[in-house]
């Protein structure tokens, strides 16, 4: 019984008419795990948490927790806790009595101490004393959304799963959040599934990332893992901010070149055979290559700054240091730093 | 996405059967009863020679039909009743619309306005009738004084065919124009208001905003109101027989005809016979209403 | 190119209610620059940015718009474009006639609208969209129509409010540097509002920071984020926010609260005054050759690593290293002992009340 991870899930598939959402998801969540599932829209994470959460039945596929076969558990019998993306609180009541709902429910029946003690807990953590006694309709939208994490926090469930919870605050609310959800999530030792299409939230706050593209698995691994190493160009775009300069390449004279011949690292591969070279933007040095680059842009960043440069054909980001004044025109020389192209052959 | 959650543990799929038999009986039992058997007792009447007091019935075939379809009072009861209609629904959404762009913004006494608007809407249209009987009469009647004052020759309103049906309309104006009214507010209330800050940065003049942005806007649920409000005028009895009784025919709308063939005159068969050939247009309504509210449906669905 | 292209002056929001928007702003923006008004929900951006399109009446101050006062003017007669964060696209009108709407409202002549909005769908990449509803779009595509619409009528000042803030990360970036590239390309004043002190940085010729209705610091993104005026801007701009160290100075030496050897600070004042410094200046240590403390958790974020500190008096401290770089790693897991060097030319100087000692 110990050795089952808290939820594992094999060969999930759901299609929705036309639109294939889940195409044989396998994934798991051991019992102390924070799992970040990483998307864009549309990739099919939030049809995943729902069918985890038993809000949709699944075409195929099964759902178990602790080693038992789920798949058909009605919600409640599943004692997870579900956090929408919109934030679905009930408009008329107070913020404390949304918070108290469900703990409030039949199946758990707390002592009152208890209920006051965990909604004094959780609005202290997410700073919403103030707002207990409001009605929730009077929130702005930042106050919302904490006030519907509180009310997934406040559960002891077995499972937390979180669908983009921080999409609609503020930047800077959002970065303090993430570090607390983490730290949460250590303290409880209640396992989570985080879902998101933010990069930076999935690479700061994962145990383990599962790539999800177009309802099926592309990679897992933990963020070093995918960061270093992503298995398809499409992974590799997923991650780092800014994003990661891809080119289309082909192997000549012991080079995998741009369309322009622009060399980009060094090739083994028969001449002729083409590739997808990804360089980060911290591994493309601003000079000391054999090929001019145009800046177009130049945007700063505080502790660095990201020039749009035209470069091996197409644009390319490069990051250059915060003191650097280098106006628009200024021809760069990128070299790629050693051993950090990424080449996925084909 | 419309998928349904279904809770409740195993055998979701296999719960049917008796159980869902047992639920659903009792609803059932009543349809059967109060609509499906006479909806076939009514068909079955059609075809025979039934009067009311008269002892026994033979089959006559489709004589009955026949005569709806000869005798003039049956079609001229069905313009009286389109014309009604036109008139009436036109008439109450032109004017609800109107109220409600006066109505729609935030004052002191809103609430109450409101409120003093919708109790014709609450009051039963019998009463409302005969209501409209003290107002309309030809020589007291506060109506005609008013009109007096003005020193114009007042119309006989209950007595003068040729006002018989307008006071007929007034009064189901005045009723249900306050629906409309609600209507209206609300579809005016659903259209964001980003839309005008937009329209009003994009500088469009207040006549554009109102064609290009307000009126497609709100049309749908305007519609909509049109329709059922088709659908519930075409039933007009009530007001019909307060103000010139059900056999005058100036006034005689198919409810009216109903009436009196089937009560005051008897003739059982043959007025089912008419109600079987309104049931087939009134079907033909509502099919067009479902289709229409099935696609405002699927278009709201499609996209937020 | 006028200086003043456009001048806020002393411009104030009161609400019926009471509720204090703005307390009184003073901008002059030049001809052609790109301002953001970056800060949290409920600092006034958004007021500030609605004041300037006519959408809310100033009630306080003027606003003058090419040396026109338009404080009072409604939004039609003020000739700016703008882009709102939900978009506000009809959703009854197809794509082309969505971006026609301003050409039509002004009375363009259709061959002459139809040629205009041809050329902004082109130029923005929406030419296969014009037929659509807006309904059939993407927040990516729906946001370049909205964008589309505010510009076909070429006004004199773009306004947008947070018009990237419900998007996907990347389909952000992208659009980002579109509106970047676009504003330059036709060199149209623009003044946008953002929470996102990242997007503010990466736009803006001028970063204005504010809270409480109220401009704490105007600035270029550089300056904004290397000399900040108070504490509230060196919080705000820069992810990790700057770090604070407490302390006391005495002798050209300060010394922090917290612990540790003291670090240079001539010309400070003595008494009590606080360090700031970004995580970038900051390094770890061995716990002698710094401000002790304990690591109290780590993000990666592709390509640098951010090691939350725990300091003697509570407070957290973040040090920013690259990826690349090792040398941090055998001392940075959860409860390890740790010291943080300073690197003296990040040092920046505070008063207790927050405001910066820099300027003097």
């Amino acid at each position: 019984m110990t050795d089952h991870p808290r939820l594992a899930v094999a060969g999930l598939t759901k299609r929705f008419g036309a639109i294939q959402a889940l195409a044989g998801v396998d994934l798991h969540v051991g019992r102390d795990e924070l799992v970040v599932v990483l998307g864009a829209t549309g990739a099919g994470k939030t049809t995943l948490l729902r069918t985890i959460a038993g809000l949709e039945t699944p075409d195929a596929g099964s759902v178990a927790f602790d080693g038992a076969e789920a798949t058909s558990w009605n919600p409640a019998a599943r004692d997870v806790a579900l956090m929408f993306q919109d934030f679905a609180l009930y408009p008329d009541w107070t913020v404390r009595r949304n918070l108290e709902f469900p703990l409030r429910a039949p199946a758990r029946r707390l002592p009152e101490s208890e209920i006051t003690q965990r909604i004094a807990w959780v609005a202290e953590l997410l700073a919403i004393g103030h707002l207990l006694d409001k009605p929730s309709t009077r929130l702005s939208g930042g106050q919302m959304q904490r006030v519907a994490l509180g009310r997934a926090l406040v559960r002891r469930p077995r499972l937390f799963l979180l669908d983009e919870p921080l999409t609609n605050l503020d930047a800077k609310l959002r970065e303090r959040l993430r570090l607390e959800i983490a730290a949460l999530r250590r303290e409880l030792h209640t396992p989570m599934l985080y879902v998101t299409h933010d990069q930076g939230e999935a690479l700061a706050m994962a145990d383990r990332i599962v790539v999800l593209i177009a309802g099926r698995v592309a990679q897992v691994g933990s963020a070093e893992d995918i960061y270093d190493r992503p298995a398809s160009p499409e992974v590799a775009r997923l991650l780092g901010h800014p994003p990661i300069n891809l080119i289309a390449a082909t192997a000549s004279d012991g080079f995998w070149r741009a369309g322009d011949g622009t060399p980009l690292a060094p090739a083994t591969a028969t001449v002729g055979s083409r590739a997808t070279i990804g360089i980060r933007p911290e591994h493309l040095a601003p000079n000391g290559g054999p090929r001019p680059a145009q800046i177009r842009v130049v945007q700063h960043h505080g502790a660095y700054q990201v020039a749009t440069v035209a470069w091996a054909g197409g644009e390319s980001h490069v990051l250059l240091p915060p003191e650097a004044a280098l106006p628009i025109g200024t021809e760069l020389h990128p070299s790629v730093v050693q051993d950090r192209a990424l080449i996925w052959p084909g | 996405m419309t998928t349904a959650a279904a809770p409740g543990g195993g055998g979701r799929s296999g719960s049917g059967g008796w159980g869902a038999a047992a639920v659903v009986a009792p609803a059932l039992i009543l349809l059967i009863a109060f609509n499906v058997f006479p909806l076939f007792y009514n068909l079955i009447l059609s075809f025979t020679s039934a009067e009311l007091g008269v002892e026994g019935w033979t089959w006559v075939g489709t004589r009955n039909y026949q005569r709806v379809f000869e005798r003039p009072e049956y079609s001229a009861a069905l313009r009286t009743t389109a014309l009604f209609v036109f008139l009436a629904v036109v008439c109450e959404l032109a004017l609800g619309f109107v109220l409600a762009l006066a109505l729609h913004r935030r004052f002191a006494g809103k609430t109450a306005l409101l409120t003093a608007l919708l109790i014709p809407m609450m009051l039963p249209p019998a009463v409302m009738g005969l209501y409209a009987n003290l107002l309309y009469d030809g020589d007291y009647g506060l109506l005609n004084q008013i009109i007096s004052g003005f020193g114009v020759a007042p119309p006989q309103w209950r007595t003068d065919p040729a006002w018989k049906l307008t006071a007929v309309l007034i009064v189901d104006v005045w009723m249900w124009t306050p629906f409309m009214l609600l209507i209206s507010l609300a579809a005016l209330g659903s259209v964001p208001r980003h839309l005008y800050e937009a329209a009003e940065v994009d500088r469009a003049s207040a006549w554009m905003v109102f064609r290009r942005i307000t009126i497609p806007l709100c049309a749908p649920l305007l519609a909509l109101a049109a329709l059922l409000r088709t659908t519930d005028a075409l039933k007009q009895f009530d007001i019909v027989m307060a103000i010139t009784g059900p056999n005058d025919q100036a006034t005689q709308t198919v409810s009216a005809l109903l009436y009196q063939g089937l009560f005051a005159d008897g003739k059982v068969g043959r007025g089912s016979a008419y109600a079987c050939v309104v049931l087939v247009l009134v079907i033909a309504l509502a099919t067009v209403c479902t289709r229409y509210l099935d696609w405002l449906a699927r278009r709201q669905g499609r996209g937020a | 190119m006028s200086k003043d292209f456009l001048v806020l002056d002393q411009v104030a929001k009161t609400y019926a209610d009471g509720t204090v928007a703005v307390r009184g702003i003073d901008l002059r923006i030049a001809e052609g620059e790109f301002v953001v008004l970056l800060g949290p929900s409920g600092c006034g951006k958004t007021t500030t940015l609605r004041m300037v399109a006519g959408l809310e009446l100033a009630t306080g101050g003027t606003i003058r718009l090419d040396g026109k006062d338009v404080t009072g003017l409604p939004p039609s007669q003020r000739d700016v474009g703008f882009v709102f964060q939900f978009y506000a696209l009809y959703p009854h009108l197809r794509v082309a006639d969505n971006i026609a709407f301003p050409l039509v409202a002004t009375g363009v002549p259709p061959r002459e609208r139809k040629e205009r909005v041809a050329a902004v769908a082109e130029s923005l990449g929406i030419t296969g969209l014009l037929d659509r509803s807006p309904r059939q779009l993407s927040g990516g595509d729906r946001q370049r129509v909205s964008l589309a619409r505010a510009m076909v009528r070429r006004p004199r000042v773009w306004l947008m409010d947070e018009p990237l803030g419900t998007l996907d990360a990347d389909v952000r970036d992208t659009l980002r540097d579109f509106i970047r590239e676009q504003q330059l390309a036709h060199r149209v004043t623009t003044l946008y509002v953002t929470h996102d002190q990242e997007e503010a940085m990466a736009l803006a010729d001028r970063v204005v920071v504010m809270d409480a209705g109220l401009i704490q610091q105007a600035g270029p993104p550089a300056a904004v984020y290397d000399r900040p005026a108070n504490r509230f801007v060196a919080t705000f701009v820069g992810s990790p926010g700057m770090n604070f160290l407490p302390g006391a100075s005495g002798e050209g030496l300060f010394v922090p609260s917290a612990g540790g050897p003291g670090i240079a600070a001539a010309g400070l004042p003595p008494g009590p005054a606080i360090l700031g410094i970004r995580a970038e200046h900051l390094r770890l240590t061995t716990v002698g050759a710094g401000v002790p403390g304990t690591v109290a958790g780590g993000e990666y974020l592709g390509a640098w690593r951010l090691v939350h500190v725990r300091l003697g008096d509570g407070s957290l401290a973040v040090v920013r290293s690259p990826s690349s770089d090792r040398s941090d790693r055998p001392a940075s897991a959860i409860g390890d002992a740790v010291g943080l060097a300073i690197a003296p030319a990040g040092v920046r100087w505070f008063a207790t009340d927050g405001s910066s000692l820099e300027a003097r």
